[in-house]
């Protein structure tokens, strides 16, 4: 392989002041995290400017191209070269490089961090964009609008040449903007919210709604190979399963069908706001996409915002279905994702559930009983679950609470 | 955990286990190798295929062929006798309630240019009746297979009456899929009745993994793995002595016991069914002339199934149903639909099954559970 090093240029990053050690610091964390993970021999470090991974000649370049695409906080990844410093190895490394893209007009940039080298960049860059020329049939040179600039860098301990870059993941670094508590249900849409979330910096709590013996104690299985997989974009997952049997039952023996799904949604948000308010965890997260289903119109969101002030962060919101799925194929859910096990029974389907559903019905349907109870001892029993390395989810003992 | 699917597998018996591990260290050699050891293993798997016929009272003529399993055997059975005699005939027939490794194996056979008839079930029979396969048979059918038990329903098939019907179809060879009836009672049809039966040993407290084949020496299906030509040629590959030796026994084991247990889990399946009986509005029990009282079945009429398998392992009950709790695929019973029960009843069937390690104050604690979960479930016609 011709490279050497990979240059990770770090995005939005740029913007932020003092902060700017911290966001690296993350990023190379989670860069180490997949590399210790699938390159083992890899490792990766950083300046204030960049972070660096050297290439072991054994390595597949795309596949780590592709492994790190997925990282969040890495905006561009760059394959450079290294070289002797003299200009007959300089030319050699150039035209093999070029030699692998395609393109019209090129330029030549060079930068000589090490001012004491005796050459020029000028000349450097003259004698280079010769032999490109003299080498490389029917293209010209183009200082102001190049196809491709062969970027070339002259080190005290070596020169660097690039002539491509390819698109990261881009967004933040793992865990830098801040908690959200995702509300998953083990289909195909929340892990891809997650996923997107991630991919924004978000760190993420999972809470997950269990209804014994109406769903499927299998379904825990299920989440934690889903989780498993997200895993890769945070170092520390934790699942928390509300029991909602009870509320479930309650909502059903007190509501009209056609309201039982909203009601639903409504006393779910009201468990995770609460426990949210617990965990010091300022937002919430759901996988809904704009009427998807009955659940997730307008109207309806706003029927269920209605109990709580917390934001509520909808990554789907606007996405399609079948978009939705790509991306769940992409990171590797979409399998886990369709296998049966449902987070919510059959039963529990109206068969046809309101489309607009309004606030004040709502409020009707829930003087009829005192769901508080229910509420604070749903919150009470849930049972948290922290994610292992092989994949497996450890039950946590009870914080005591003070 | 109180155990009631021990149609689906049972935990090996200890007198089993002992003896295995006696003999894996004293027949570990290949019976091919030429050695004394070898001999030695040798010998003792030919013992081992005696002792069965012996213990199913067959003909120590009949031929025994160790497998992995009853899919294996039903596999080799079906495809290799069908392969082998395709030249008399390519017309097959068998049952819409069969195991699926009958029924897709004949899908198999299908695609290979067979004819296959699936005849339905009796609904008061739960098996099929003697008439109906006395209709399918034509001249150019060369092999039948009906099993013995149903692995889901319990119902016991005549297999005497199509032998009968089967004597003036000389090219007809009779299988039959022995897996839930290998000493199961004074009911159980009779070994000799077929052509050639299949089990498997961990359905009888036996090491899993293994299966048997037991047919008539004229049979010769055709092999379906290739290579050291073990087993008559019929099944390559080394010969795990020991666990053949382990087959032996355990059927031995059954045998002794049959009697004692058979009793024990009539009274422990009537309790049950006289229960289910009693609530007709909410159950429906799935009887027959002949059922084995190892099984029982019954539909859940306003509840579903998975939800109380769910409930009833939350309690640390373990019954079995066809379908998982999921809307996208929901599965029904085949036999149950075989034989033109309502798919909404198929589809939230029930089976318990037992053996010696059930007892009756077990099922007090099912049948609390049961009622309990009859008072509390909420109905899935909501």
């Amino acid at each position: 392989m011709i490279y050497s090093h990979l240059i990770l240029h770090f995005g939005e990053l740029s913007t932020k002041g003092l902060n700017k050690g911290y966001f690296i610091g993350e990023l190379v964390r989670s860069i180490n995290r997949m590399l210790k993970k699938k390159y083992p021999s890899l490792r990766a470090t950083s300046d204030h400017a960049h972070a660096y991974i050297a290439l072991k000649e054994e390595i597949s370049l795309s596949a780590l191209l592709s492994s790190l695409e997925d990282i969040p906080g890495i905006q561009r990844i760059t394959p450079v070269c290294q070289s002797e410093r003299d200009l007959d190895s300089l030319k050699k490394n150039a035209l093999l490089l070029m030699k692998e893209e395609k393109f019209s007009t090129f330029k030549v940039h060079v930068r000589r961090p090490d001012h004491t080298f005796p050459i020029s960049g000028y000349e450097i860059a003259r004698t280079l964009g010769g032999a490109v020329l003299a080498n490389i049939p029917s293209i010209s040179v183009d200082v102001n609008h190049p196809e491709c600039t062969l970027e070339v860098e002259i080190r005290s301990d070596a020169a660097y040449l690039s002539c491509h870059s390819y698109p990261g993941a881009g967004g933040y670094p793992s865990g830098c903007a801040g908690r959200s508590l995702m509300l998953l249900s083990g289909g195909i849409d929340s892990p891809v919210a997650s996923y997107l979330l991630f991919r924004r910096g978000l760190r993420l709590d999972f809470l997950h709604f269990a209804a014994p013996p109406y769903t499927s104690s299998a379904v825990i299985d299920k989440l934690a190979d889903l989780l498993h997989t997200l895993s890769a974009y945070q170092e520390k997952i934790l699942l928390h399963v509300v029991p909602f049997t009870n509320l479930q039952l309650s909502i059903y023996e007190h509501t009209d069908e056609p309201y039982c799904i909203t009601l639903m949604r409504r006393m779910m948000l009201r468990i995770a706001s609460i426990y949210a308010e617990e965990k010091h965890i300022p937002s919430l997260a759901t996988g809904e996409s704009v009427g998807q289903v009955a659940s997730q119109t307008v109207e309806s969101m706003r029927a269920i915002n209605a109990v709580t002030s917390m934001p509520i962060l909808r990554p789907l919101v606007a996405m399609d279905k079948l978009e939705i799925m790509k991306v769940a194929k992409k990171i590797g859910t979409y399998d886990i994702s369709i296998r049966p096990y449902e987070d919510c029974c059959t039963i529990f389907k109206p068969k046809k559930p309101k489309t607009k559903p309004k606030e004040k019905e709502c409020l009707f349907y829930e003087s009829r009983w005192d769901y508080n109870l229910q509420i604070e001892e749903a919150v009470e029993q849930i049972k948290s679950y922290q994610l292992q390395e092989d994949g497996t989810l450890l039950l946590l003992e009870k914080e005591n609470k003070q | 955990m109180l155990y009631f699917d021990s149609a689906a597998t049972l935990p090996v018996k200890d007198s089993v286990l002992s003896f295995y591990a006696e003999a894996s260290h004293r027949f570990f050699a290949n019976s091919g190798s030429l050695h004394e050891e070898g001999r030695k293993a040798a010998k003792e798997l030919e013992k081992a295929r005696r002792d069965i016929l012996q213990t199913l009272s067959l003909p120590l003529s009949y031929k025994v062929i160790f497998t992995s399993g009853a899919t294996e055997s039903n596999n080799l059975l079906i495809k290799g006798l069908a392969r082998r005699y395709a030249g008399r005939g390519k017309h097959i027939i068998t049952s819409l309630g069969e195991h699926p490794s009958v029924l897709k194996t004949c899908k198999q056979l299908e695609k290979e240019g067979f004819s296959v008839t699936y005849l339905s079930l009796d609904s008061s029979l739960g098996a099929v009746s003697p008439s109906t396969l006395k209709e399918a048979l034509r001249k150019d059918t060369i092999l039948v297979s009906l099993m013995a038990i149903n692995n889901e329903t319990g119902a016991i098939s005549p297999l005497e009456e199509y032998q009968q019907i089967l004597s003036s179809y000389p090219k007809a060879i009779f299988h039959s899929d022995f897996t839930q009836s290998m000493f199961k009672g004074p009911l159980t049809p009779p070994y000799q009745a077929v052509d050639a039966l299949s089990f498997s040993s961990h359905k009888l407290g036996g090491i899993k993994g293994h299966g048997v084949i037991v047919m008539k020496e004229k049979l010769d299906p055709f092999p379906i793995l290739d290579g050291g030509g073990q087993e008559y040629g019929y099944r390559s590959g080394t010969v795990d002595v020991p666990g053949a030796m382990s087959v032996a026994f355990a059927l031995k084991e059954c045998q002794k016991e049959e009697k004692e247990v058979t009793n024990k889990v009539t009274l422990i399946r009537q309790k049950i069914e006289n229960y289910l009986l009693e609530h007709k509005e909410d159950y429906k029990v799935h009887s027959f002339p002949l059922t084995s009282p190892y099984i029982l079945n019954f539909s859940l009429i306003h509840q579903k199934s998975a939800v109380l398998l769910e409930y009833l392992s939350s309690k640390g009950i373990a019954v079995s149903t066809v379908s998982a709790c999921s809307s996208k695929k929901e599965e029904a019973s085949a036999p149950l639909l075989a034989m033109g029960e309502s798919l909404a009843l198929a589809k939230n069937s029930i089976r318990l099954s037992f053996s010696s390690l059930n007892s009756l104050e077990e099922v007090d604690t099912l049948l609390m559970h049961l009622e309990e979960a009859r008072k509390t479930l909420v109905d899935r016609n909501l």
